[in-house]
């Protein structure tokens, strides 16, 4: 067997290992394996669109309420406080953030970048600190969170560097996994209630009205109808959006899994390319979706 | 030897255990209350559909029903983690059976007056929640069946 090698011969063996990388979509660590910065890029824009409009659907349908002339609804009846769901949508944000962190500071860590996150970690372990108000799966969410930034913490005060990728995946996986079910459900379930309250809103605003129309008023009507079609289609984008949310969470969900079960078998880069593209172009195709329909 | 014979105790009451509610009952019960909301809606319409105006007492009552109802929905739905009630189950059970029974009542009806009988029963039912009292939920619970013709 010849140990050695010329430098024609090793030059064409990089080229061959280049060109595999290149046929692989570019991977040449577990950044590129998962494009694991840029979902998360994706993710800081994507996610808080759905979840800001916790309080977006209370504000819409205060304004439906306050345009119901004044006789047609009882005088002790009040606009509903937004408030609270202003607070449960910045809690979610302040979670869909540190999902997103993390998966930035693995993509920092793979490509062997240093993390830096020691001045955020502490902010945000504060600010996503528990609120009796929340339901929950927000709270479990807050807690989930909270849990992985301590992880996130941990390893930018030892100074994790590549190689102890692997063990930050497998100590945050029950995290990971507990956090993007609780997203899943305050979105899917229990923000999915605000907007069925918003489609009765809309549907009680414009269908009485309509119903009680006189004969001389078919014009106005006409205008009407179509204004009170262009909500539901706006309505039903929103209803849309919660879908791709929910997949999205599972699929963050799978590819951690993924991740974990890859460094559990210290499988190659090569290996965890093949494993994870299905699902990051899942991910990438659904948090597109988000970003298409909030044009 | 003579052993003594313990003296026998008077039994003291034993004390209801508390439960929080789980996430999927605080939904269950957000969903009743919205689908009434819904039901209420719709009783409305077609009143307004058979000739009601939009400023008529019963329909304006109507009105401020489906508002309080989705308002208890959002409630339940986002906000109330910690409702904690004697008897959790037996209690959400109650409250569903109520509900239930109120929402099939809605689904056929035509009479404005009864639906705001029932509604307004549903409403105070939800500020029985409200109290966690398990006294006042047992019977505004009960109120609801009988005003939506349910006999408990």
């Amino acid at each position: 067997m010849c140990l050695t090698m010329t430098p024609r011969n090793l030059s064409l063996r990089l080229v061959a290992v280049a060109t595999l990388l290149l046929a692989l979509d570019g991977c040449v660590n577990l950044d590129d394996a998962a494009g694991l910065s840029k979902l998360s890029d994706e993710a800081r824009i994507s996610l808080p669109r759905v979840s800001n409009d916790v309080a977006g659907t209370c504000a819409r349908q205060n304004i439906l309420f306050e345009n119901t002339p004044s006789a047609e609804r009882p005088p002790n009846e009040q606009a509903q406080d937004c408030k609270p769901y202003r607070e449960i949508a910045d809690h979610l944000a302040k979670d869909e953030n540190v999902l997103a962190d993390y998966f930035d500071a693995l993509g920092k860590l793979a490509s062997n970048q240093p993390m830096g996150y020691d001045a955020t970690i502490e902010t945000n372990v504060a600010a996503t600190g528990a609120n009796s108000a929340l339901s929950a799966n927000a709270i479990a969410a807050g807690n989930d969170a909270q849990s992985i930034l301590k992880s996130l913490a941990d390893a930018a005060t030892k100074g994790y560097r590549e190689k102890q990728l692997g063990q930050l995946i497998q100590q945050t996986d029950p995290a990971i996994q507990s956090l993007t079910q609780s997203l899943k459900k305050v979105i899917t379930v229990n923000y999915a209630t605000l907007l069925s309250n918003e489609e009765l809103s809309l549907d009680t605003f414009y269908q009485g009205p309509m119903a009680s129309a006189q004969p001389n008023e078919r014009l106005a009507l006409i205008l009407v109808q179509r204004q009170y079609a262009q909500d539901k289609t706006a309505l039903q984008s929103r209803k849309d959006d919660i879908a791709a949310y929910g997949k999205i969470m599972d699929d963050i969900a799978a590819l951690h899994t993924k991740l974990k079960q890859e460094a559990d078998k210290k499988a190659s880069i090569v290996e965890i390319c093949k494993q994870v593209r299905p699902i990051v172009l899942s991910l990438k195709a659904a948090l597109a979706d988000i970003q298409s329909r909030s044009k | 030897m003579k052993t003594k014979t313990p003296a026998a105790k008077t039994p003291t009451p034993v004390p209801q255990a508390s439960t929080t509610l789980s996430d999927d009952q605080m939904q269950a019960l957000a969903q009743s209350f919205h689908d009434i909301a819904v039901e209420i809606g719709q009783v409305r319409l077609n009143a307004i559909t058979a000739g009601s105006k939009l400023t008529d007492p019963a329909i304006v009552q109507l009105q401020g029903y489906v508002y309080s109802l989705m308002n208890v929905a959002a409630g339940f739905a986002m906000q109330a983690a910690n409702l904690t009630l004697a008897n959790a189950d037996q209690a959400v059970n109650q409250i569903s059976l109520a509900t239930k029974a109120a929402d099939g009542a809605l689904e056929k009806l035509q009479n404005i007056d009864k639906a705001v009988s029932i509604a307004s029963s549903v409403i105070v039912l939800a500020m029985a929640i409200s109290t966690k009292d398990p006294g006042q939920i047992e019977s505004a619970a009960k109120s609801v069946a009988k005003s939506a013709g349910l006999a408990i």
